[in-house]
Order: C-alpha cells, then sequence, then structure tokens
C-alpha cells in the first residue's frame, strides 16, 4: 500500500518537478520567458506552492512587468508570509511603485510578528484547538478532570480566533494587484462612464463589488479613491 | 423662523397621529428620457420637517445633478395639521442605457428610512420615439399624497396684479393705480433672455396687509435651470395706501441649456386671522378664527441662448467676467514614486459650480489621476463669485527635471459677447531618487507606458527558489481544509452533554433502573435486601457479599464519598431489613412492608447521587 501510495505520488508530482528544473534553469540563462512558462505549467500541478508563486514573481520582474510581479509576490505571501525572500522581493516591488509593506508608523518587527502565521494556517491553528478544546471539554464532563487544561485551550482558541479576524480586516483591501499600465476607474461598469481616477501599475486595491467584466475597486492607501475597472486589470490574490 | 414654523407643524402633525408610513417617497416627472434631457425628482418627506432632517441622496453617476428648489407645504383640515416637504432635483442624464436612482435616505429618531429604487430608461439624442411619451409616464416609488402631486402644479388663478417683470421695484409703490390683493406673491427676473451658465437674478416676495400667524416656506420648482441661493430679507412697505410687510428670497439661476426655460408658479401657504361678529344679547362680539390661503405667482419663462462657436478645446463651461487660473504643486522637489499633488485654482464672478475639470497635458515619465477638488462661491452684491480648485496627483517614476506646462483655460465672457483664454505658469518639478529601502533603485512602469527605461543602479531582487515544486505538507492549512467536519467536536460535546443529562435523569444507568425494579416488585425482605445490596455492588464495583454493614458504610464515606447521613440511614434500614427477614410469619403486616419498600428506593436514589 505504501509503496503504491509513493509511486502515486511520484507520478503527480513529476512533471511538476521536470517543469521546475526546466524553468530554473531557464531563468538562470536568462531566458525569463521559458521560465515563466514552466513555472506556470508547475504551478498547474502544485498550486499551493508559495515558492512557485514567488519564482512567477522573480520571472515577472525581470520581464519588467511590476504589478504583475507584485501581484505574485503578494499571492506568495499569503501563503507563506515568513519566508525572508518573499517578505524581501514584495516589499522591493511595492516600493517601486512609491508603497510599502509596513503600514507607516509601524515597527517592522511587529508586522513580521503579526504576518508570522498566515491566514489559512490561523484558521487551521484555531480549529485545531477546537477539536482538542472540545475533546477536554468532554472528557472533564464525565470525569471531573482536566478544568486547567480545558481553560487554557479555551483561552488558546480565543486568542487564535482573534488573531485570524485581526488578520482578515488586516489584508481588507489588499484583494488584488493592478497590472495593467494604467488602470481607469470609471463611475460605472461601462466604457462610457466618466474615468474618475487613474491608478498606476502594481496597487493593491479592494474589490468590493462586480458586474459582468468589472470590478469596484477601491484604492488600498486612499479609501476615497473607489471607481469600476474591467477585471482584466486587476490579479487576485485572495481566493487562492 | 422657518425651521420653528415647520417643527411647530410637525410636532403637531406627531401628536395628532399624523405620521404616514410612507415618510419618504420618491418621483419623477419621466421615466423614458433621452441623453441630457431634463428629469425632474421629487423627494417628498412627510410627517416630519425635513426642513431639520435633509435627505441624504445616493451616489448618481448616471446624471448630473441640480438643486432646483426646497419647499414645504402643510394642510390644517380644522383639527390635525399635515405637513409635507419636497426637494426638488433636475437630473441630466449623461449616458444611454438604463439608469437607477437608488434609495434615498432620511434618518429620523434614530431610525432609517428609504424610498423604492427608481428606474429610467435614456436614450441617445433622437432615439426615444416610439417609446411611451415622458409626459404620459410617471414614476412614483411610494404613495405620494394627492396634496404632495398638486403641490407642484402651476396656479391656474393669479391672485397677484400682473406686473411687468421687468420693471424695476419702486420702494413704496409696486404699481401705481393697482389695487392690491391683502396678501399675494410676486416673482421677477432681471432678464428673461441669457447665455447657457449666465447668471439670472429672482426676486420672489411675499406681501401681507393682513394679520399672518403662519407661513410655509416658499415652494419653487425650475426646468432648464441650476439654482444657488444669494439672500433674504423682511421689511414694511406701503402700497396703494396699506401697510404690507415683505418677505423677499434672491435666487441666483443658471440656464443648463439652450432652449426656454421656465420658473413654474411658486406658492406660499399661509394662516392668517380672520375677524368676525356676532350678536349676543344686546352685545357684539368679535371674534379672530384662523384662515388657511394660499399665495400663488405667475409662472415666467427664460429664453436661454446658445454659447457661440468657437469654445476651442480649454472651454470647461465657465460662464462668467473676471475669471484667473493658477497653478500650484504642493511640493517642487520630490522623491522618485512619491505624489506630488498639482491644485489648479479657477477664480472668477459666474458659474462656478459648473466647471469641469480642466485637463492636464501628458508629463512623460508621470503617472497623474484626478483627486475631487472644492467649490467655494457665495453671492457679493447678488452676484455669485468665488473659486474652484482641481486637484491631480502626480507620480514621477523616475529622478530628472519635469515640467507642468502652461494649463490653458478658457471661458466665455457674456458682457464682451466672446471667449477669452487664460492660462497657468509652467511648474518645475525636481524630482530625486529614491531614499526608500530599494534605494535608487527605478523601475519602469512597463514598456510603452511613456517612463523611462529600467534602471537597476544597486540592489536587486532575491534570487528563485530550488526546488519550489514541491510545497510542504502544513497540518494546519490541511486542517483548515476540513470545513463543516470541524464541527464534528462541538457535537461531541454536545453528546457528552445530553448523556450527562440522562444520567443525572438515571436514564441511563443500568445499576439503578434494575434495583428499582426489583425492589418495586420484592415479596418479602430477602428480595428488598439482595436488591440494595446488589445495587451497592453495581455502583462500587466491590462485591458486597462477605463485607459486614459497618465494613460497607465505611468503604461508601472514604472511598465513595457518601454522606454520613445516607450511611447512617443505610445502617438503620439495614438492621430493620434483617429484623423482618428473621421474624415470625405473619409478623410483619403490608402497610410495614409498604413502608419498607418506599425506604429501599428513597436509599438507592440518595446512593445514586452520592456515590463518586
Amino acid at each position: 500500500m505504501k509503496k503504491f501510495l509513493f509511486i502515486l505520488f511520484i507520478l503527480i508530482c513529476a512533471p511538476a518537478f521536470a517543469s521546475v528544473a526546466e524553468g530554473d534553469a531557464a531563468y538562470a540563462a536568462g531566458n525569463f520567458t521559458d521560465a515563466l512558462k514552466q513555472y506556470e505549467n508547475a504551478l498547474a500541478s502544485e498550486p499551493g506552492s508559495a515558492y512557485l508563486y514567488y519564482n512567477i514573481g522573480n520571472t515577472y520582474f525581470k520581464l519588467d512587468e511590476l504589478g504583475r510581479a507584485t501581484a505574485y509576490y503578494a499571492k506568495a505571501f499569503a501563503i507563506n508570509p515568513r519566508d525572508a525572500d518573499i517578505r524581501y522581493n514584495l516589499n522591493f516591488a511595492l516600493s517601486k511603485s512609491g508603497q510599502t509593506l509596513v503600514p507607516d508608523g509601524m515597527p517592522p518587527a511587529l508586522h513580521k510578528a503579526f504576518f508570522i502565521m498566515s491566514g489559512a494556517e490561523l484558521k487551521g491553528l484555531f480549529f485545531i484547538l477546537l477539536w482538542l478544546l472540545c475533546l477536554a471539554f468532554a472528557f472533564y464532563i464525565f470525569k471531573r478532570k482536566g478544568k486547567r487544561v480545558v481553560f487554557t485551550l479555551a483561552f488558546a482558541a480565543v486568542f487564535v480566533l482573534c488573531w485570524y479576524l485581526a488578520h482578515y480586516f488586516a489584508v481588507d483591501g489588499m484583494d488584488a494587484v493592478t497590472v495593467a499600465q494604467v488602470t481607469q476607474l470609471r463611475s460605472g461598469p461601462e466604457d462610457t462612464f466618466e474615468v474618475t481616477a487613474t491608478l498606476p501599475e502594481g496597487y493593491f486595491v479592494g474589490l468590493k463589488d462586480k458586474k459582468d467584466d468589472w470590478v469596484l475597486a477601491v484604492n488600498y492607501k486612499d479609501g476615497n479613491m473607489r471607481g469600476w475597472a474591467k477585471k482584466s486589470n486587476f490579479i487576485s490574490i485572495r481566493g487562492l | 423662523m422657518r425651521k420653528k414654523i415647520i417643527l411647530f407643524l410637525a410636532v403637531l402633525s406627531a401628536c395628532a397621529g399624523g405620521f404616514a408610513q410612507d415618510i419618504i417617497s420618491a418621483k419623477v416627472d419621466k421615466t423614458v428620457a433621452e441623453v441630457n434631457d431634463e428629469i425632474l425628482l421629487t423627494v417628498t418627506v412627510s410627517g416630519i420637517s425635513a426642513d431639520v432632517l435633509s435627505p441624504q441622496m445616493p451616489s448618481l453617476p448616471n446624471f448630473n445633478i441640480y438643486e432646483a428648489g426646497y419647499s414645504a407645504s402643510s394642510d390644517f383640515d380644522g383639527k390635525v395639521y399635515t405637513v409635507s416637504t419636497q426637494y426638488l432635483y433636475r437630473l441630466i442624464p449623461r449616458f444611454a442605457g438604463r439608469a437607477e436612482i437608488g434609495p434615498i435616505k432620511i434618518k429620523y429618531l434614530d431610525k432609517e428610512y428609504y424610498t423604492q429604487p427608481v428606474y429610467i430608461d435614456v436614450y441617445r439624442k433622437g432615439e426615444s420615439s416610439g417609446k411611451p411619451s415622458p409626459q404620459q409616464t410617471q414614476a412614483a416609488t411610494s404613495a405620494v399624497p394627492a396634496q404632495t402631486a398638486q403641490s407642484a402644479a402651476p396656479s391656474a388663478r393669479p391672485v397677484v396684479p400682473q406686473p411687468s417683470p421687468a420693471k424695476p421695484v419702486e420702494e413704496t409703490e409696486l404699481y401705481p393705480n393697482q389695487k392690491y390683493a391683502d396678501a399675494f406673491l410676486q416673482a421677477f427676473v432681471d432678464k428673461h433672455e441669457a447665455y447657457v451658465g449666465e447668471q439670472i437674478t429672482l426676486t420672489m416676495s411675499f406681501y401681507s396687509a393682513i394679520k399672518v400667524t403662519d407661513f410655509t416656506p416658499l415652494i419653487q420648482s425650475f426646468q432648464g435651470l441650476a439654482k444657488e441661493d444669494i439672500d433674504t430679507e423682511n421689511k414694511r412697505i406701503i402700497l396703494g395706501g396699506k401697510d404690507y410687510f415683505s418677505a423677499t428670497a434672491r435666487t441666483a439661476l443658471f440656464g443648463l441649456r439652450e432652449g426656454t426655460a421656465k420658473i413654474d408658479s411658486s406658492h406660499v401657504d399661509y394662516l392668517y386671522m380672520k375677524p368676525q361678529n356676532s350678536i349676543l344679547g344686546s352685545w357684539q362680539i368679535t371674534t379672530n378664527t384662523v384662515q388657511k390661503d394660499t399665495a400663488k405667482s405667475v409662472p415666467i419663462d427664460i429664453k436661454i441662448k446658445p454659447l457661440p462657436a468657437g469654445a476651442g478645446p480649454s472651454f470647461y463651461g465657465a460662464v462668467g467676467d473676471k475669471f484667473s487660473i493658477n497653478a500650484d504643486v504642493d511640493n517642487k522637489t520630490a522623491e522618485a514614486g512619491t505624489a506630488v499633488t498639482l491644485t489648479l485654482t479657477v477664480r472668477g464672478v459666474g458659474n462656478l459650480k459648473m466647471i469641469t475639470q480642466p485637463a492636464v497635458p501628458e508629463i512623460k515619465g508621470m503617472k497623474m489621476y484626478e483627486v475631487a477638488g472644492t467649490t467655494n462661491s457665495a453671492a457679493v452684491n447678488g452676484v455669485v463669485q468665488g473659486y474652484k480648485t482641481f486637484k491631480t496627483v502626480l507620480v514621477p517614476a523616475s529622478p530628472g527635471n519635469y515640467t507642468v506646462p502652461s494649463i490653458p483655460f478658457t471661458y466665455f465672457s457674456p458682457a464682451l459677447g466672446k471667449y477669452q483664454t487664460i492660462k497657468t505658469e509652467p511648474i518645475d518639478i525636481k524630482v530625486t531618487p529614491s531614499t526608500s529601502s530599494a534605494a535608487n533603485n527605478v523601475f519602469s512602469y512597463g514598456t510603452g507606458g511613456g517612463g523611462p527605461s529600467a534602471q537597476n543602479v544597486a540592489g536587486d531582487i532575491h534570487y528563485i527558489k530550488q526546488n519550489a515544486g514541491k510545497a510542504p505538507f502544513n497540518f494546519a492549512v490541511f486542517a483548515a481544509g476540513f470545513g463543516l467536519l470541524n464541527l464534528i467536536p462541538v457535537l461531541v460535546v454536545l453528546a457528552a452533554l445530553f448523556i450527562k443529562f440522562l444520567e443525572a435523569k438515571g436514564l441511563l444507568d443500568r445499576a439503578v433502573s434494575k434495583a428499582k425494579k426489583k425492589a418495586k416488585a420484592a415479596k418479602n425482605a430477602q428480595e428488598l435486601d439482595d436488591a440494595l445490596f446488589e445495587f451497592i455492588e453495581r455502583k462500587t464495583g466491590t462485591p458486597t457479599g462477605s463485607l459486614k454493614i459497618n465494613e460497607i458504610t465505611e468503604m461508601l464515606v472514604n472511598k465513595h464519598k457518601v454522606n454520613r447521613a445516607t450511611v447512617t440511614d443505610l445502617e438503620a434500614l439495614s438492621d430493620r431489613l434483617d429484623a423482618f427477614r428473621f421474624a415470625p410469619q405473619g409478623f410483619v403486616n403490608a402497610l410495614e412492608a409498604a413502608k419498607l419498600k418506599q425506604t429501599v428506593l428513597r436509599i438507592i436514589r440518595a446512593l445514586e447521587r452520592e456515590i463518586k
């Protein structure tokens, strides 16, 4: 059975490994278009790899596509915010469009501590704690033992839940990144509507509504700057 | 004063239970229109004073919106006052398609009330033929009182002596040799012909020679005109030998498009004291009664002339005189990637609110986007003037010297009858390299975007990750993917609580139920004794057959924390059972046997609770 599972794993992962190796070689040779193709092939079979997103971000950066590079770094950061390289490259890309990863006035160490876990990890950790808490409580109901364990687990679960909610709201407004050189925000979801604002490439926006091929975008830095633009102007970060 | 009157009427209305369910409603005069047509939106607030609580309009990107008047009316049927207030808006559709006027809100006593949305089908010029006639179509979002619908109708019974509107007002005698009504409303404009965007001054006066106790604010509505309040004035004058009180409001109007603009018949509802004589015996008594009446003005037509041809691309709708334009930036030295705000300020005398954002020419290497500006205008000596600012954020991509070029601005001067063009001065901006974490790195905003080419002076991104194709297993992420399965532990807890509940009721304890059953069925003391001690054996897990009663009680107290009192009862019961067991046949009567059975059941229940 173990042998069968191992062979199955190899069969599934082999194409991804091959594509990544070819992508690495193409990247090292400076052939970024080929590298991008290979990494995207690998991503199809390994969609949860933060490092693949990171490598794709690097490739886009080398291809002078700042918006797409920023978007893929942000996707990598959403999966693995602890990785120093991912954090550095995302911040580096953001600085090109006059933005910073760490909000003004926030100590970088605090930002790092806050993002030591991803949103998905915090959610999972909460559920793990919930399992343990419920089991400990059930045990306590029958045996009247383990009160301290129940309280400790309850406190930990509430703490992690609060952290998860804070995390959720902290990334509100970072749903997508502008990838077009100029993204025109309009007052309504059609080309006939007036342009109310223009966003450069590589800006974070929150997506608040959608209609057909149009989305209502709100600028990350300035909540007053909002308008409709075509979906193709953005790469979504959430919804991984 | 007006607010006080409305508030007073509103309180009366509320006290009389006059609040309607539909506190706010909206209606339009047509639901089919063409681009640049004019639609009249009437927002009616009933039962409460909208003067205090203005309706909040939703975002209406499909329309240009102009306030077209504010009005209120009241009705008094001898018992109850009802107040309704109308806000009038002129909507000019901007685009073809189905446009929505979203819910309009009013907040009153911590509750929010909304109108239903209204939909308008907008067609391109000349495409609406064959569609329902605008005159035949009316959309109302909720029931609008008949009184409200009538309030905007033109007067069929002018009560004012017909004036020559162009004639200036005399201080003491409006129209010589005329008879004047006791109360009347008079409206006139300073010109009957004006260019689009040129100011027209409307003067509206309410005159009364009788004792008016209350009057509602003026009800005005306009077609094809934008309005801006100028001032108000109260005074006393003599007309036809009578002493009149007059309240005058002046309003600046601006024609929105070529054609005939209309000032509809305006009206004021007022209450006055009317003396009545009656005879009581030999006494003649004069009493005053409250009467209600309405004063109405005649409608006025104004010819709006088109602006002459040859406006040029730098004309943004400004009509007036003494315009000037100035450009300034908040920082003439900035870092690459940081924002510089360019502020254009247009000053002058005229239709400032109608001016649109002047175009800022493209600046190579700079991204720009428009942000909201402000208008600050007011009437001075009856003429609207002030300034309007427009802001544009500029983001330079790379270091260097940039120039914001001269920006032309054209306005039409009605006094001169021609266009005038003015310009801003060019502004130089010096952009230094960025000092952020990626110092001295400049990156283009993409190919062909007009920005400089990529320069990588120092520093670079970190290198790619090797073996990126293998995502490590992450248990927390795995657990997050369980979804609803994560509710299982909650169900486990609920199940545990349920079982505990059943146990507490004795519904799940086989030892208890068996012992109770056996005790109830016992025919003699021996069987009662067996039921009791079998129960103790099952609950404690200790065989009691070889133990004496005092050893059993010690075990219950020390090992299972049973109360001393229960144990004492158990010892007494055991003695009695022994006594009955060895008593001669016929010695134990039925009553005593029943009592003994009850005692056994009581002890079993006590032990069931106490044995830990």
